[in-house]
């Protein structure tokens, strides 16, 4: 059993607790133009990101997700990165610039930056699949 | 403000303080063998009144009971101890999933060493099943230890019907009781318990001192060298001031604290049912600790509770994956049958003497709207279990290990 929490949370930055405790543009978007969604097999937790594009612009983009500070933290900070870029300009956004942004994450967090940084680009890819006129990626799409 | 980590460690007595300092001040000897000066003598009646009293709290004469550094060692001791001093007789040891690491880690030592292992699943309660336990001896089986409550769960094992079955085949059985020892009862002249583990800090003690009870008459082999200190089973000086205060401890223990601990714990759970959705229990729903609660939060994960109620002052642990450095989730959790996504909301709230009604008022005044807030953004919320996607698997586990 993991015991207090102290100790992992003075591994965080003082970023990271402040996204934790304030994260921004957390939820779902109905209708979006993209969805993302990324299990972690690792330790199963979960992440689901919606992008609304309008002229190549991520104009909304809201994240859902279940899962460590760390995984809530980078969630909302990749959004934050994202929000009001184009396409082209999100799909360079990586974990480590995620990480970076959040002054670094202890090393055994650093795979929790790759659930938003990945379901962001599964959520461009998904746009971009839908633009072509094929079929969303996640069908069962709210 | 509340410390509710009590299976972890608790509070040292002031009482218990009290009772070492002479013993760090003043009676500094080393109680050693060849009585020489009145330091050594003074060192030795602390040392030997600590065992007293440790006996009499099982029913037992003090020559049984060797002190330890822990639970560690005790169980060490106990396990490693018993198969090398019997391994004549046979190499087969039976124990279960959901025991503490150093039982299962030395268990692991032994079969390296040619020793052969059975490691017992549990039920959905944590239980071990008795018949299954039954079937697994063999003419070779030497030693059983299944612990007497489970410190994550707080489920307590038959170990009285163990005990009837082992003392009936000849086969030696120890039971880690570091959880339950004083809140759950053990008379060792009712039932035919060969070695018990034990240890002061989750009683009020200091930490670094434990006990072994060992059976008259059990062959036990010792796992360090060097001199005659307790029976020659555990060389090195003893610390005595620890043994004063783990003595004291059990001194000061008092009878109607399971008691005590039981209603907190009924009350905690009203409370917790009264305001929260989606929550359910872990461990067995009667056989369990009084001190100690294990739930499941549903949606939700405990490490992110964790920090959240820590920063409001209240100290609770988690089975959770997220929050171990291995990402591995609790053993007990998963040998229980749980899977990574419902673990992950564990949250442990285990209680002792110094917690009160006013602190289940403010921690259940703190989770509720930590658990709400979580959940607001959980992709859990609305039963919407998705599939993990294909080839993630692979790359997860490269970057974690480039990470590393
Ligand atoms: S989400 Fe599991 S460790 Fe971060």
């Amino acid at each position: 059993m993991n015991r207090g929490s102290s100790e992992e949370f003075h591994t965080y930055t003082d970023k990271v607790i402040e996204q934790f405790r304030k994260p921004q543009n957390m939820g779902r978007i109905e209708n979006p133009d993209g969805v993302g969604t990324v299990g972690n097999p690792v330790c199963g937790d979960m992440l689901r990101l919606f992008i609304k594009v309008k002229n190549g612009i991520i104009e909304d983009i809201k994240v859902e997700t279940f899962g460590c500070v760390a995984a809530i933290a980078t969630s909302s900070m990749t959004t934050q990165m994202a929000m009001g870029k184009t396409i082209e300009e999100a799909k360079t956004i990586t974990r480590k610039m995620v990480a970076d942004a959040l002054d670094g994450l202890p090393p055994h967090k650093m795979h929790c930056s790759n659930l938003a940084a990945e379901a962001l680009q599964k959520a461009i890819e998904d746009y971009e699949r839908r633009a072509k006129g094929d079929k969303p990626a996640n069908a069962q799409e709210p | 403000m509340a410390y509710l980590d009590n299976a972890n460690s608790t509070r040292v007595d002031d009482r218990v303080i009290e009772a070492m300092l002479p013993y760090l001040r003043e009676h500094y000897g080393t109680a050693g063998m060849e009585l020489g000066h009145s330091r050594d003598v003074t060192a030795m009646r602390g040392l030997e009144n600590a065992r007293k009293i440790l006996a009499q709290s099982i029913n037992t004469e003090p020559l049984t009971i060797v002190f330890t550094s822990g639970q560690t060692e005790s169980n060490n001791l106990a396990i490693r101890g018993a198969a090398l001093a019997n391994s004549d007789k046979g190499k087969h040891v039976i124990t279960c999933a959901t025991e503490v690491m150093s039982v299962l880690q030395t268990c692991k030592a032994l079969e390296k060493e040619g020793f052969d292992v059975d490691v017992l699943d549990v039920d959905q309660y944590g239980l071990v099943d008795i018949a299954q336990l039954t079937k697994r001896i063999r003419s070779d089986t030497i030693l059983v230890s299944i612990q007497h409550a489970n410190g994550e769960i707080g489920t307590v094992q038959p170990i009285e019907e163990i005990a009837k079955i082992t003392s009936q085949r000849g086969i030696l059985f120890h039971t880690d009781a570091t959880q339950s020892y004083l809140k759950i009862p053990i008379d060792t002249k009712t039932t035919p318990l060969d070695m018990i583990t034990f240890d002061a800090h989750h009683i009020h003690g200091p930490k670094g001192i434990g006990a072994l009870y060992i059976r008259k008459g059990t062959r036990l082999q010792r796992i360090m060298e060097g001199g005659d200190e307790e029976r020659r089973l555990r060389p090195g000086v003893p610390d005595i001031p620890a043994a004063v205060g783990f003595g004291k401890a059990v001194e000061v223990w008092g009878g109607n604290e399971p008691a005590q601990l039981l209603a907190l714990r009924k009350y905690l759970e009203q409370k917790l049912a009264g305001q929260l959705t989606e929550l359910r229990s872990t461990g067995h729903p009667v056989k369990r600790l009084p001190n100690l609660y294990s739930m499941i939060v549903e949606q939700i994960e405990g490490e992110s509770m964790l920090v959240q109620l820590d920063m409001e002052g209240f100290a609770v642990s988690t089975g959770s994956a997220c929050s171990s450095k291995t990402l591995q989730g609790s053993h007990v959790l998963k040998a229980i049958g749980l899977p990574p996504e419902i673990s992950h909301g564990s949250v442990r709230v285990s209680l002792s003497r110094f917690n009160t009604k006013q602190e289940i008022d403010a921690f259940v005044q703190a989770l509720v709207p930590t658990v709400e807030r979580l959940r607001e953004f959980s992709p859990l919320r609305r039963g919407e279990y998705f599939a993990y996607e294909s080839n993630s698997e692979d790359e997860h586990q490269d970057e974690k290990l480039d990470e590393v």
